[in-house]
């Protein structure tokens, strides 16, 4: 067996992710949007007598970009340690994959080309003549299609068996081929190193080198590739009149229409809030009692453990772990695949583009709505995608804001919330109802968030030119089942995990807190009382301020933990229904003021320890994590206090 | 005539770019550059950014950069 390595290249969204999955079986997920791949991805395959190592490189346009993951891709090529390079172009966009190839080719002669999507490319009335490109070339080119898998096996074939390089000459204009020429004699550097070495400004002490380096600009370089692409393509590529995708056609109309666009956005949101809050009841409840019915026999069988030991581990870990996963499990694996569908679908762009000018005004870009809807799934997944954002300093925006959209943590205290105190009847007109008023909420965090973003913009951060070129790739269908799940393996189960490891040993604190006395009261109530005017001011009490601050790891355990503060139990306990919930809060003068206050004080608050965590993590500054946790708490203070007022009026 | 007075539907040739490095090299990846035949596809309901489509790809830039682009029809 001999072993050898191979690397992926390409533009963003040419299907590469997809056609390295299909050769390696991995499965990593695909979207339709740029920028998804962020490190190098690697798998084995075995083909025949050779074990390949395949490299899945980030997408980019050139080997010259500018964005971090660009340069990872660029860096391993032109390191040119690999037996060989496939570069992967779009076969109903070849003048702009040509580029790359090109590039490509001036680094490595070891060159496999891939025209990808030629089936879409054949649909859209693209012909390509693709034995004259490879005679131009000299080098292999296969069509493929990821989606129908065609060209696999073919691909494979002529990985193991290419063994020739490309003989194909480059030509730039003269003073550049004379710099190569000099690169090539005296460092054996290959057209593409040569470049590289005369734009990153690297410690050579060559005098011809700096020459060159004030002669060629970026722009020489660049000009020179695309005037190549021109000649090569234009003989290569018929387009017969080309036809849009019908797709395509009706939803850029209705998504660049004054009258249907954002109802149409509001409606998919709403779709999507409401199947994830209908469908997610049952599998919530089913769960619930199969976990708590392991509670006795796990007792029994854990009986030999002393009680100070056991019932810390099984009524506070254990049954917080439980009510955590089982309240925060459906809603997700409902969300996460709903939200990747529509993502692979194409949709995402589009809502980028519809909604960049309010994003504008405020300072960032349309990007940021992106960020946004991952945050509706979780906080720190959005905080996550804020690396898309084209700057630093719109990043930091998206990132500062994201807290405002609330998280599946916290929809399902919000929805029994409403439907307690708002919605009188549980059919499905009701759900419609909860589904409206939750939206409702989105909408005022989405005002906040727009507020939060112009005003931190204003104030806080540097001025940076504004930048927004979006590419708006055509509308594929999505592979169902493989989108599901990629979404639940790791989205869902990435964020579940998360969630256990930290309700876990919350629910021992809980538990601890909740029964070690010191005269006559446990230290949750002491808290409680301590916190209790405090509460009263927002409209609150203390038991509600003191459950926010107990949800910090958590935010599934606000409810849970508020019950156990108002019975003055010892352990986390279920209520029999919303109805009994519903009585021990009005038993504990809950008012409506007290639930809307609740809800915006869900909405607003310090975010999660995970989400937390991730922004430490994403901008490295304490100062931004505590304007992180102190922006949203004072709003939220602020909003209370203001609906407590109007209400004392009344 | 610039690029941002393109009606929808609309056809041009780039003729000059008056852009930063940055845009240019992001606007040059999605094939925008002197020579190009660029076509307004559509805009978003608050009228920028405005889609455009060179050969197959379609892509998005704000009135205010299509505005220092110059076309001839």
């Amino acid at each position: 067996m001999k072993k050898r390595v191979a690397c992926l290249i390409g533009n963003p969204n040419v299907g590469k992710s997809s056609l390295f999955n299909m050769l390696t079986g991995s499965m990593q997920h695909t979207g339709n949007w740029t920028g998804k791949t962020v490190a190098n991805e690697k798998a084995i395959v075995e083909y025949k007598d050779t074990i390949w190592e395949l490299v899945d490189l980030p997408g980019t346009y050139s080997l010259m970009g500018e964005s971090a993951e660009e340069k990872v891709a660029s860096a391993f090529v032109l390191k040119n340690a690999y037996d060989v390079a496939i570069v992967v172009a779009d076969a109903t966009n070849l003048e702009r994959s040509m580029e790359i190839i090109l590039e490509v080719l001036d680094v490595t002669k070891k060159v496999i080309i891939c025209l990808n999507l030629i089936d879409e490319a054949h649909k859209r009335n693209i012909i390509i003549d693709d034995k004259k490109l490879a005679t131009i070339l000299k080098c292999p080119i296969i069509l493929t299609s990821a989606k129908e898998k065609k060209g696999l096996k073919e691909l494979l074939e002529t990985m193991n068996t290419y063994q020739s390089s490309s003989s194909y000459q480059s030509k730039h204009p003269e003073c550049m081929e004379r710099f190569y020429k000099y690169m090539q004699n005296k460092y054996h550097f290959s057209k593409g190193q040569s470049w590289h070495i005369l734009e990153t400004n690297s410690s050579f002490q060559d005098e011809v080198i700096s020459f060159y380096q004030k002669m060629i600009s970026k722009e020489m370089i660049r000009e020179s590739y695309h005037e190549m692409n021109k000649n090569i393509v234009k003989d290569i590529i018929i387009r017969k009149g080309e036809k849009e995708k019908k797709e395509d056609k009706i939803w850029n109309f209705l998504f660049s229409n004054r009258l249907t666009s954002i109802p149409l956005l509001l409606i998919f949101l709403f779709i999507i809030l409401w199947l994830t809050i209908y469908l997610s009841n049952i599998p919530s409840e089913l769960l619930f009692s199969f976990f708590s019915f392991l509670e006795k026999p796990l007792n029994n069988i854990l009986s030999f453990l002393p009680s100070w030991l056991l019932n810390p581990l099984l009524y506070g870990g254990y049954r917080t772990l439980y009510w955590v996963v089982s309240v925060m499990l459906p809603p997700m694996l409902i969300f996460f695949p709903l939200f990747s569908l529509l993502e692979d679908y194409g949709l995402l762009p589009r809502i980028a583009f519809n909604l960049d000018k309010p994003f504008q005004k405020c300072g960032s870009c349309g990007k940021q709505s992106l960020t946004m809807c991952m945050g509706l799934g979780c906080n720190a997944v959005g905080v996550t995608g804020a690396r898309i954002m084209e700057n630093k300093k719109m990043r930091l925006l998206a990132i500062l804001t994201n807290v405002f959209m609330p998280c599946n943590g916290r929809f399902p205290a919000m929805i029994s919330m409403i439907s307690m105190f708002f919605i009188k009847d549980s059919s499905i007109v009701g759900s419609l109802m909860s589904a409206l008023i939750l939206l409702g909420i989105i909408l005022l965090g989405i005002a906040l968030t727009f507020f939060v973003t112009w005003l931190l913009n204003k104030c806080l951060l540097k001025e940076e030119k504004p930048i927004f070129i979006l590419e708006l790739p055509s509308f594929r269908k999505p592979k169902i089942w493989r989108t599901i799940y990629f979404s639940i393996k790791e989205k869902a189960l990435h964020v579940l995990k998360r969630a256990m490891i930290i309700s876990f040993p919350t629910g021992i604190i809980i538990f601890l807190l909740a029964n070690i006395k010191v005269a006559n009261a446990s230290l949750l109530q002491h808290a409680c009382l301590f916190l209790n005017d405090f509460g009263l001011i927002l409209g609150l009490d203390g038991a509600i301020i003191l459950a926010f601050l107990l949800g910090l790891p958590a935010n599934e355990i606000v409810i849970p933990v508020l019950l156990l503060l108002y019975n003055g139990s010892s352990m986390l306990t279920d209520y029999e229904s919303l109805q009994s919930l519903k009585n021990i809060l009005l038993m504990h003068n809950w008012t409506i003021l007290t639930a809307i206050n609740f809800l915006i004080f869900s909405l607003c608050h310090f975010p999660c320890a995970t989400t937390l965590l991730t922004i430490k993590k994403e901008t490295n500054s304490s100062f931004y994590l505590f304007l992180s946790f102190v922006i949203p708490t004072i709003i939220g203070i602020c909003l209370c206090f203001i609906t407590t007022f109007l209400f004392s009026f009344k | 005539m610039k690029c941002s007075e393109l009606q929808i539907g609309e056809k041009g040739v780039v003729k000059n770019i008056w852009l930063d490095e940055v845009k240019k090299a992001k606007l040059f990846h999605l094939g925008l550059v002197k020579g190009a035949l660029i076509t307004c596809k559509f805009k978003s309901p608050f009228k920028t950014p405005i889609a455009y489509q060179i050969n197959g790809c379609v892509f998005a830039m704000r009135d205010t950069d299509a505005s220092c682009i110059e076309v001839e029809k």
